[in-house]
């Protein structure tokens, strides 16, 4: 038992992440990837600690879930700026990305529930050749976070209206990483600039979700997410920039995560399937700018911060997942999902650091009871965002159309004891 | 159950289908809006014109600045097909060489004299941006014999392959459209030498410039021609930076009323705006160093600038060696030039030597202005050349003409400026005035891009490369977007403007680690 988790704390370490509409990763657990995060109304898997922690009351004994999912982008750019020819076409560099997750839970007594989770819910990963023609957007960019949250989940006594259950948790971001590496083309020759910064410290946040079920079979959820202000410290280097900027100089950046909220509908209509509706939004407008502040003054920045407008707007998520276990196979389930996310990104502020657009996801998984107390889960999906092209950006991106799509598999194991 | 079974494995089965719609949808091909060209074609495009045209920048000629010539972007706008530039390979050619920054604070500068080479050669075809730096309206027809970019842009896509002129290019490549923005050295030349050199005979400027346009009209090609017309030279950094600069220098020293500048002769003419000058020298007061329409200290003189005041007697307080070495020197090769000596000759004059070739060099150019009894008269007042006297203070040590246009050099300049714009608002079949949008530009200080909010000045680093004459990347943009509305508007096009943010600015700088 020691040992399994030794093994995941090291998958964390090493784990890099991707890729969701804005920076937010949805991917928290492998069952939620299968019906495709509508999850905060489901109550009845631990990694509800992420998707809703009131439905934590009532999960009996001992329960652990942990798994991974892979996520492999594929973006294509095609140049719509003066730089280079009309339509030259550069793909993103291949990568595949872990975001790992962990959850337990113990049941204190039959109303109280308590648990920790870990997981990964914001990360972006992108890296364009060094000689492309966005070179003066964005070469990489990579933003990894690690958050751990204990959370309670608490059943209310019986007042007749039916069950309700509430629960919260403290979300803290405890461990983050961000590489960025632009081409400098202010100067002729052109240069670089890197930064790369850690997490300074851990940075606080909460959540909090109540369910209530009126009527047997029908269940509706709401889950609040705060914003976690985080602050990354580093080394930011100048090559190739003799005039105007110093060789190397401390850096940091600030990115404050988001806010969200949940509201969740889930409903089983027969035997042994489950439908669930979940509406995300996110309070992406929080995002307005990226700026990184110099322990010094850079001649060539007239001051000491590199500002990036970023101004994204609030968006949401549509999300719809199914379970069915009544196949007459014993210990299995199938899962499905459905969902459409709109992107929180305005046109002219899309830049190549993070090529976003809305997006249709779908999904499919199953989990197999192995015995009464192991199940092994796997979940796919597919995400295919819509073609967008972007014109007249502002300084920081480059006019082109880009096309993305990505396959998410995973894999992970639930235990109850 | 079998229902259910059934009703789920449709479910499982309208899901993948629809997944597979989505992801097969076919993003391979780009569906670029194609551009409505309007009563013109923009397939065949070939641009004429000097440096300007060139994308010339920082004094000299280099692929990094080639990108953003006006004519490139333009062509990338208009899809016209194979657009090809004599592209030179950084740092380009230039003489001595590309100016380069060295220190962004105190904005000092070098000239890098490593020499680029040409590039884009073999391409078996005249290239399209047929922008030679240096050349005047003349030159559409007649090869100047000390020009090195005529031939390595005048020709058949290879340096080896020499086509006579540009006319012979033009007429080889049969462009379905043209731009043609020639006629800014015709006095540019005049400008930057101070009032010097002469600048084209407004006259001949008209000939050469009708017979240019009109052998373009003539192809079987039948093109458009887009005309530029020539902006104020005496608004750019390279006139109006240096003087408010050296009235800062003197501000508080109130021993310094201003600057004593050496003057050319010249005979009232009303035609070419030149007012009668008997005077040698005179002084430019400190109060009309900024004022646009009195001096203009070019930046060529903003070396010798520190050296005002300086004595050549050792004795004198304001004696400085150095300054005195440079001073004299720049004097020897004014009397080169001036033809009164050899550069063998020269090198061994004296201080007293240099002082009388002067002397003599400024009364015969009084007597060829007035003649020969105005002359005698002039020579029995005059009190020649003294470098004991303090330097640019005395109108025996005068800072020299060259570096200075004064008030009747200016007057000069626009005259016949706003001659030569005459000429051309006759010709081609769209105008673009810029010589207004750019007075435009000095007049409010800035230029404001509304697409992309973009502020620039009229100043080095932000319109003007580090020659102070030439645009950066983005003013080049500038001018490609003023060209497309023109279009736009006059061929009934929907051309799309450049966005200015992608463009980068690429101010060259000194690569290994300056000194600071």
């Amino acid at each position: 038992m020691r040992r399994f988790i030794a093994t995941i704390c090291l998958v964390f370490l090493y784990s890099t992440v991707t890729f969701a509409s804005g920076f937010s990763i949805y991917e928290a657990s492998v069952r939620a990837n299968a019906m495709l995060g509508a999850f905060s109304a489901y109550a009845r898997h631990v990694s509800t600690i992420y998707y809703n922690p009131a439905g934590l009351a009532g999960l009996d004994g001992i329960r652990i879930s942990g798994g991974a999912t892979i996520i492999a982008p594929r973006t294509s750019f095609r140049n719509l700026s003066a730089l280079a020819p009309l339509g030259q076409k550069t793909n993103l560099k291949k990568q595949n990305f872990w975001v790992p997750n962990a959850y337990a839970s113990y049941q204190i007594n039959a109303n109280l529930t308590a648990g920790v989770g870990v997981y990964s819910p914001f990360g972006l990963g992108t890296e364009w050749p060094s000689d492309w023609v966005g070179r003066g957007a964005s070469i990489k960019a990579d933003i990894k976070t690690l958050f751990v949250t204990p959370a309670v989940g608490y059943k209310l006594p019986d007042w007749g209206i039916g069950t309700i259950k509430i629960g919260a948790g403290l979300r803290m971001a405890v461990f983050g990483k961000v590489k960025l590496k632009r081409a400098v083309q202010s100067f002729t020759p052109e240069g670089t600039f890197t930064l790369n910064g850690d997490l300074d410290k851990t940075a606080f946040g909460f959540n909090a979700g109540i369910l209530y079920q009126p009527i047997k079979d029908v269940t509706l959820g709401f889950t609040y997410r705060s914003k976690v202000k985080t602050k990354y410290s580093g080394d930011a280097e100048f090559v190739n920039l003799p005039v105007g900027f110093p060789n190397t100089a401390k850096g940091s950046a600030e990115i404050t995560l988001p806010s969200s909220y949940v509201v969740a509908l889930n409903v089983k209509p027969i035997k042994g399937l489950t439908t669930e509706l979940d509406y995300v939004w996110w309070g992406w407008s929080s995002y307005d700018k990226l700026a990184i502040n110099f322990d010094q003054t850079i001649p060539a920045l007239g001051g000491n911060k590199i500002v990036n407008e970023r101004n994204y707007k609030d968006s949401w998520q549509l999300r719809f997942g199914a379970e069915y276990s009544e196949l007459g196979i014993k210990g299995l389930t199938i899962r499905g999902g459905i969902a459409y996310d709109k992107n929180p990104i305005r046109d002219r502020y899309v830049d190549p650091t993070l090529p976003d657009a809305d997006r249709w996801l779908f999904s499919g998984g199953l989990s197999y009871n192995l015995t009464d107390y192991l199940a092994v889960d796997v979940a796919y999906i597919f995400i295919r965002t819509k073609q967008r092209e972007v014109t007249n950006t502002t300084a920081g991106g480059i006019d082109g159309v880009y096309n993305t799509y990505a396959n998410l598999p995973s894999f992970g194991l639930t235990m109850k004891l | 159950m079998n229902y259910l079974v059934s009703k789920t494995k449709r479910f499982i089965s309208l899901f993948f289908l629809l997944a597979l719609i989505v992801s097969c949808k076919d993003y391979s091909s780009l569906d670029i809006k194609p551009v409505e060209s309007g009563s013109a074609d923009f397939s065949s495009y070939v641009s004429v014109g000097n440096s300007l045209t060139a994308g010339f920048q920082s004094n000299a000629l280099y692929e990094s600045a080639q990108k953003y010539s006006y004519p490139n972007l333009l062509a990338h706008q208009l899809r016209a097909k194979d657009f090809e530039q004599p592209l030179i390979s950084d740092p380009g050619i230039g003489s001595p060489g590309r100016i380069e920054l060295t220190n962004l604070e105190n904005s000092t500068t070098r000239y890098n004299t490593n020499q680029g080479q040409p590039i884009n050669t073999g391409i078996g075809h005249p290239y399209n941006n047929l922008g030679v730096p240096g050349i005047k309206v003349d030159a559409y027809q007649n090869a100047p014999s000390n020009n090195p970019f005529y031939p390595l842009i005048v020709n058949n896509g290879n340096p080896q392959s020499p086509l006579s002129n540009i006319q012979a290019a033009v007429q080889e490549l049969q462009p379905t459209f043209v731009t043609f923005w020639l006629g800014n050295n015709d006095i540019l030349d005049y400008v930057t030498s101070g009032g010097l050199r002469a600048f084209t005979n407004p006259v001949d400027f008209q000939n050469q410039y009708v017979s240019a346009i009109a052998q373009i009209h003539g192809l079987e090609s039948s093109p458009k021609i887009l005309v530029l017309n020539i902006p104020s030279v005496a608004s750019i950094p390279f006139a109006t930076a240096a003087g408010p600069q050296l009235q800062n220098q003197i501000a508080n020293n109130d021993q310094v009323p201003g600057i004593v500048v050496q003057k050319t002769f010249y005979q009232a003419n009303q035609a070419i705006g030149a007012s009668e000058n008997k005077d040698y020298a005179g002084l430019i007061g400190k109060e009309d160093l900024d004022n646009t329409s009195k001096a203009l200290i070019l930046l060529t003189g903003r070396d010798y600038l520190p050296y005002i005041g300086v004595s050549a007697n050792p004795q004198a307080p304001s004696y400085n060696q150095q300054a005195v070495a440079a001073i004299l020197n720049y004097w020897r090769g004014y009397i080169v030039n001036a033809g009164y000596a050899s550069e063998q000759e020269v090198a061994n004059y004296s201080q007293q030597d240099i002082e009388n070739a002067l002397t003599q060099i400024t009364i015969g150019q009084y007597q060829q202005t007035f003649g020969a009894t105005q002359a005698a008269q002039f020579a029995a007042n005059y009190p020649g050349f003294d470098f004991n006297q303090p330097f640019g203070l005395s109108g025996q040590n005068p800072f020299p003409n060259q570096f200075v246009l004064g008030e009747n050099e200016i007057s000069i300049t626009n005259t016949v400026t706003g001659i030569y714009n005459q000429v051309i608002a006759s010709q081609g079949d769209i105008q673009f005035d810029v010589n207004n949008f750019f007075n435009q530009i000095v007049s409010n200080d800035q230029y404001t891009d509304l697409n992309s909010g973009i502020t620039l000045k009229p100043a080095i680093g932000s319109l003007f490369s580090l020659d102070g004459i030439h645009p950066t990347n983005r003013a080049y943009a500038v001018i490609a977007n003023k060209l497309i509305e023109k279009i736009n508007a006059s061929t009934n096009s929907n051309i799309q403007k450049v966005n200015l943010s992608n463009i980068p600015e690429g101010i060259p700088v000194a690569s290994e680690v300056a000194v600071n």
